[in-house]
């Protein structure tokens, strides 16, 4: 392949980040290309290429201008970080100007060669392209679970099926079957192919590539996603590639299919226009975006000011003396609003933050599955198995037995329930039973399909798998990342957490994002296993660490619907301590209790309806909002729990534990800035881009979803596969539940220890570099002091606040 | 104590309507709550009404119009057991709406607009004269239509919209011909009198003629090929509607059929043209809606299907059949759509993917065998097949094929002996479960609906033919070598399937669906 076809194509590729099945998806950076580039000059890209907004509209910063979220000083910053010369007055002036004339953005809409077969001609081939592909799609990959473990080429089987579907034809697109016929079969052959009939070269050729698969950026996305797969675990597959490559058969099969001058020449245009579009040129609407942006800015330096008002209150006195229980949470916002909860109702209850996978990267393989899933980060290959069993070992053969023959006849009946011709016999002896299936979901007595997450009384699970070594090295990693070496606690509390929600087709991205879009109820529990196994202790012991005797680990799953706390393993804890469990219970349940009381205040619920109403919402199966998620999330802080005690941070911040002092060489805080921290960057994105432009990085209207086999959802009846959130999880009818404000990194660390990470790091430095996220630097006190300028340079904040003073001053 | 019935029974419709025309948008949630109420009120005295007609026989109110033409209810067995059925969908629907439709800009005209579709509907269910039937019928179509465009600015709701007003209109002006036709042979609106009439042993060629157009009326209403492609698109609109719309509003047709049967089953035109249209949409709804990937487009397939099934029951003479079918149908379709987004989870609880079993010929003649002998027991029990007439022996002998694809999953490998012994148990409730609803149902409706009459030569003829396309597409494949399976002209008819041999292209075309919007 031509080596500048080869690299356009590369390059454009890479900006597409992937996407996960709703079966487990987790929250991914749809940004996750494009960190190479300012923040600003990706905006500004995205909306020339697919007409993407990073940012909100005018009417909203104004809105919170006027309300006073935004304040004069914050839009006097963002100026001048702009280099702009005006004040705010005249720049508030003139962003009034520009929302009232509305017209300023929306105006690119001619993208691919569809587009402009749809504005020169009378018919919209674009969109017919995005249905027909959709469609395949959704049925290859309904067949095919991964077809790189097959290796199944995509545009290969695409190539053999487009040969026979007449629907392009009929739909008045001729020659359709014979352009693909002419073809080769190999995609990359086919790519070149199509790129000389399209006569793409230069320049235009990257622009085009990436703006054709931002035109089906879901399934786009989704292809990705498999190929980062396939990499984590040591494969090379350029699915996307082969995808782009379909696209690209339509694009070229529409104009010589519709040879049309008209389009020809339209086409020409195009591609010139594309060659200088990527040249910094303004466009119709780029002044309303400069001013979105700015105001964004602004927006953000309003995020900054707020948390850091919050985190320089004085903490909560902590007592030098060993803490009754210490309770190890996920990093996740919602624990915080728990975490704080529970600390209210016990002061002399340590809690702590770290990844909900606790450390032990785990593929599960349930009792009668043919297939283990792993529950680790997106960024960590899973590295041990863990199988279910029955308590009673005995037992365990049966009861498989037992549960594949359950699910034999459910998928047989389901078979014969929906198959051809035999659901008649199903409807009309049976059909009458759906009368009381109705009436009982309805009422939330029943759901309509088993609790995917729901287990067996007597399950266990079997560590065997893992080698001795490797249990001893897991048990001892995750010590030491959550800063426990010492002073250890009687009773040590590691909480997983997953979300009980019904009919909800994105349930898994309320579930653990560090499980793998799992319930972490599994990996808190192999955890607690390893850290109680005298084995291990001993092996623990050799190398230094010592367990107290009286210590022992209690798994838990916060269930973050209803907040509410259930222990797992009190099966295996000696029954003498059963009395302090049944006592740390009821502090459970009392924190659970006001957690749930703060948490009605954002539901808008009554205050004596708080306990019962949000358990209503988790068995609802017309509920479209069960629980908020990470709705709202701006900060990340790590830090020791000493230093953010007492401080409300309003379920916003992601909590990470961090003891910069007993972190020898920072391997610590290494490990959490590419790997927590990365991960919090990507789920803060996600519900940015799905507020600032839910049509194209969102999922849009829940109430409108279709789930296409596995995979994902369609709005309504055709079109892209969608990825992101729901309209519904960032909004709740009258106002936005997600501010879109960039995350606020607060490192309790120092300057050099930081700095010399984001060195060895470029990824790290073109997120804080680029202005992805925000670095901040805390001090003794717990004070936000210092904030990271880009290229390791740190400005203290009061200096920065004296500055602005003194530039007003001069102004004035 | 009739009249006190009939008017409580008016209630809820009434309120319904009310609801739909007079609701304040400042006041977004009063609509749902009051149409909860009024379902429950509607639910109540559908109860009431049953119980009474099945013990006092039908009533009818008073005619309030002139010319024999205007408004008047009846209330007899038959439309009783739908009008509860439909306010028991209508009160889970509204019900599901409360909190799904929840913060919605448009949130109280949602509701409002529901309100006044279930109005209408109940109005047609409870006509008792030709011009209330007429008016409620265009009606429930008209008040649709607002809820496919609740979300207007989508360029696909206002397609699927207009698709389907055109359908609509035509299937009115069907059935406005037909009811003019009646009218002008009995001098009289009044269903009672119609039917006494037509008990009478009345007939003509005009209501030959009437009996044609209202099949091909019920025909449109029930989305039958090749005018079903609207039917594919609404999913553009909130999922209560799609489950109101596929559990009530899409029954109006073989409803219509139902109601009419003393005059259907006296045209063998009409039936010939029930079971050719019926079998044809049955056949292709059930072939391709286990081909889309996307659960609400399979499930309109499946609806199209059964909607074809009960035309096709009425067509053999069976309607008591066909309004338990579909009955069944709605509770079943409604809650299929009302739990759609549990999809994920069907697709998490189903941990054994790699299982395929070969189709295996072996297999399927014990199968098929099984079949024969549950059949054969139960039929047994019930006494041979006394009194059964041609038409259900075919339509059981389709349950039995039905039956059979149970049992041939059953009998394949790797299957705990547990779950085929539950199968095959299964298998058993499936065929005695349909031969004791039959029953009940065909005693249930007796009074008011017309008998199984003698099939004739040409529709007994049909009818085998139609078995055995039947039994083709369900066994079929088991028999193909597998040589044949993994020919490319066997794929090319996969594709062909799996695009509805694109029916809904080409009416896309002629409905010029990919114009612009602006031009």
């Amino acid at each position: 392949m031509d080596a500048k076809i080869k690299m356009a194509l590369e390059t454009a590729c890479q900006k597409l980040a992937p996407a996960w099945s709703l079966e487990n998806s987790i929250a991914v950076n749809p940004y996750l290309g494009l960190l190479h580039q300012d923040f600003q000059d990706a905006a500004f890209s995205l909306k020339r290429r697919a007409g993407i907004d990073m940012s909100m509209s005018l009417d909203f910063y104004l809105k919170q201008y006027e309300e006073g979220q935004i304040s004069a000083a914050d839009i006097e910053r963002a100026l001048q970080a702009n280099n702009r010369q005006e004040s705010s007055a005249e720049f508030l002036a003139q962003a009034k100007f520009l929302a009232l004339t509305a017209s300023n953005y929306e105006l690119y809409e001619l993208y691919t060669l569809g587009d402009l077969a749809r504005e020169h001609g009378t018919k919209d081939w674009s969109r017919f392209m995005v249905d027909r592909v959709s469609q395949w799609a959704a049925h290859f990959f309904n067949q095919h679970d991964k077809p790189y473990a097959e290796g199944i080429d995509l545009f290969e089987i695409w190539r053999k099926e487009a040969m026979i579907n007449r629907a392009p034809e009929l739909m008045g697109l001729p020659n359709f079957r014979n352009y693909v016929k002419g073809l080769s079969a190999n995609y990359q052959e086919a790519l070149e192919q199509n790129i000389k009939v399209l006569a793409l070269k230069g320049p235009s050729l990257e622009p085009y590539l990436h703006s054709l698969l931002l035109k089906l950026k879901g399934w786009s996305s989704y292809v990705a996603g498999q190929d980062w797969q396939a990499k984590l675990y040591g494969g090379n597959t350029q699915n996307l590639e082969s995808f782009l490559a379909i696209l690209l058969s339509w694009e070229a099969a529409l104009l010589e299919g519709l040879n049309d001058l008209k389009l020809y020449k339209a086409w020409e245009q195009r591609k010139a226009d594309l060659a200088i579009l990527e040249l910094k040129a303004a466009f119709p609407g780029s002044e309303s975006l400069e001013s979105r942006l700015l105001l964004q800015d602004a927006f953000d330096y309003a995020s900054q000011r707020e948390l850091k008002e919050r985190l320089d209150q004085n903490p909560l006195e902590t007592k030098n003396q060993r803490p009754k229980v210490q309770a190890v949470f996920c990093i996740d916002v919602r624990s915080e609003l728990y975490r704080r909860n529970l600390e209210q109702v016990d002061p002399e209850i340590d809690t702590l933050g770290f990844a909900g996978f606790f450390g032990i990267p785990l593929k599960y393989q349930e009792l009668a599955s043919d297939k283990a899933r792993n529950q680790c980060p997106a960024l960590i290959p899973s590295a041990v198995e863990v199988r279910e069993i029955s308590t009673d070992i005995h037992q365990t053969e049966k009861k498989r037995a037992l549960k594949r023959s359950r699910q034999q006849i459910a998928k047989s009946w389901k078979r014969f329930k929906s198959g051809k011709v035999s659901a008649f016999s199903f409807v009309s002896p049976l059909g009458i039973s759906f009368l009381s299936k109705l009436i009982s979901d309805s009422f939330g007595w029943t759901r309509p399909v088993a609790d995917p997450n729901a287990a067996d009384a007597d399950r266990d699970i079997d560590l065997s798998q893992i080698p001795f070594v490797t249990q001893v090295q897991m048990a001892q990693g995750a010590l030491r990342a959550m800063g426990l070496s010492k002073d250890f606690a009687p009773l040590i509390l590691i909480v997983g957490h997953g979300a009980s929600s019904v009919n909800n087709p994105h349930a898994s991205a309320l579930d653990c994002g560090a499980c793998g879009g799992h319930s972490g109820e599994i990996n808190a529990w192999a955890s607690a296993r390893l850290l109680n196994d005298p084995r291990v202790r001993a092996a623990l012991k050799e190398d230094g660490t010592s367990l107290p005797a009286d210590t022992i680990f209690i798994a838990a799953l916060h269930d973050t619907t209803t907040d509410s706390i259930h222990i797992i393993n009190r099966r295996e804890i000696d029954k003498k301590r059963w009395k302090e469990l049944s006592e740390l219970e009821t502090q459970l349940e009392q924190a659970t209790e006001l957690a749930r009381r703060e948490r009605a205040l954002r539901f808008g619920i009554e205050e004596k309806e708080a306990q019962t109403e949000i358990l209503k919402r988790s068995k609802d199966w017309s509920q479209v909002r069960p629980e908020w998620g990470l709705a709202g999330c701006n900060a990340f802080v790590i830090a020791p729990r000493s230093k953010t005690k007492g401080k409300n941070l309003g379920a916003r911040s992601f909590l990470h534990s961090y003891q910069w002092q007993e972190d020898k060489d920072f391997a610590i805080l290494e490990a959490i800035m590419t790997a927590p921290m990365v991960v919090t960057s990507w789920i803060n994105l996600q519900y940015y881009a799905s507020t600032t432009d839910n049509q194209n990085f969102g999922a849009g209207n829940k109430t409108l979803h279709n789930v296409s086999g596995g995979i994902g959802v369609l709005e309504g009846s055709a079109g892209d596969l969608r990825i992101g959130l729901a309209w519904q999880s960032v909004h709740d009818g009258k106002q936005f539940q997600h501010l879109p404000q960039r995350l606020n990194v607060v490192i309790d660390a120092p300057q050099e220890a930081i700095n010399s990470i984001l060195q060895k790091h470029s990824m790290l430095q073109d997120l804080f570099d680029h202005q992805w996220l925000k670095l901040f630097r805390m001090n003794e006190a717990g004070q936000v002091v210092d904030e990271y300028q880009g290229k390791m340079q740190w400005q203290s904040i009061e200096a920065i606040s004296i500055q602005e003073q003194n530039e007003k001053l001069v102004t004035v | 104590m009739t009249a006190i019935l009939l008017i409580a029974i008016l209630l809820s419709p009434i309120l319904n309507l009310g609801i739909g025309f007079f609701y304040a948008p400042k006041n977004p949630k009063l609509p749902n709550s009051l149409a909860i109420r009024s379902s429950i009120i509607g639910l109540s005295m559908a109860s009431l009404a049953l119980i009474w007609v099945y013990v006092h026989g039908p009533m009818e109110s008073a005619l309030y119009g002139f010319a024999d033409l205007g408004f008047s209810i009846r209330l007899d067995r038959l439309n009783s057991l739908l009008l509860f059925m439909i306010n028991l969908i209508a009160f889970i629907v509204f019900r599901y709406s409360r909190n799904y439709m929840d913060g919605d800009s448009r949130e109280g005209a949602f509701s409002a607009n529901l309100a006044l579709t279930v109005a209408l509907i109940q109005f047609f269910v409870l006509s008792g004269n030709l011009l209330l039937l007429a008016l409620s019928w265009t009606g429930t179509s008209m008040a649709l239509q607002r809820l496919l465009l609740f979300y207007g600015h989508r360029e696909r709701a206002r397609l699927a919209a207009r698709k389907k007003f055109v359908v609509a209109r035509i299937a009115d002006i069907l059935l406005i011909s037909a009811l003019a036709l009646i009218y002008s042979e009995f001098h009289s609106a009044q269903l009672s009198t119609i039917f006494n009439q037509l008990e009478a042993g009345a007939w003509s060629a005009q209501l030959n003629a009437a009996a044609i157009l209202m099949v091909l009326a019920a025909a449109l209403k029930a989305v039958q090929i090749p005018f079903h492609s609207w039917l594919l698109e609404v999913m553009e609109t909130p999922t209560p509607v799609s489950a109101l719309l596929h559990a009530g509003l899409i029954n109006a047709g073989p409803y219509l059929i139902i109601r009419f049967s003393p005059l259907i089953s006296g045209t063998e035109a009409a039936s010939l043209l029930l079971l050719s249209i019926g079998a044809l949409s049955a056949l292709y709804g059930t072939a391709v809606a286990p081909t889309q990937p996307a659960i609400k487009t399979s499930l309109a397939y499946s609806t199209i299907g059964h909607m074809g099934f009960s035309l096709m029951l009425s067509g053999l003479g069976l309607y008591s059949a066909a309004l338990l079918h579909l009955m069944a149908h709605s509770f079943y379709k409604a809650h299929s759509f009302l739990s759609s987004g549990s999809q994920i989870d069907r697709y998490r609880n189903d941990q054994w993917r790699s299982q395929v079993a070969e189709p295996s010929l072996k297999r399927v003649f014990m199968a098929i065998l099984g079949a024969l002998l549950i059949f054969s027991g139960v039929l047994a029990l019930r006494g041979g097949l006394e009194g059964m007439s041609f038409g259900l022996q075919i339509v059981a002998a389709i349950i039995a094929v039905g039956t059979s694809v149970l049992l041939a999953k059953s009998f394949e490998e790797g299957i705990e002996l547990r779950a085929r012994f539950i199968l095959v148990l299964r298998a058993c409730l499936v065929v005695l479960s349909f031969f004791f609803l039959e029953e009940i149902i065909h005693l249930a409706l007796r009074p008011e609906i017309a008998q199984s009459p003698e099939l004739s030569t040409v529709q007994i003829f049909l009818s085998i033919g139609v078995l055995l396309a039947f039994t083709i597409l369900a066994l079929g494949s088991y028999f193909l070598p597998k040589r044949f399976r993994a020919s490319s002209r066997f794929r090319a008819m996969e594709i062909h399937l799996r695009n509805g041999f694109y029916l809904s292209v080409l009416t896309d075309r002629l409905f010029g669906s990919l114009k612009r919007a602006n031009s």
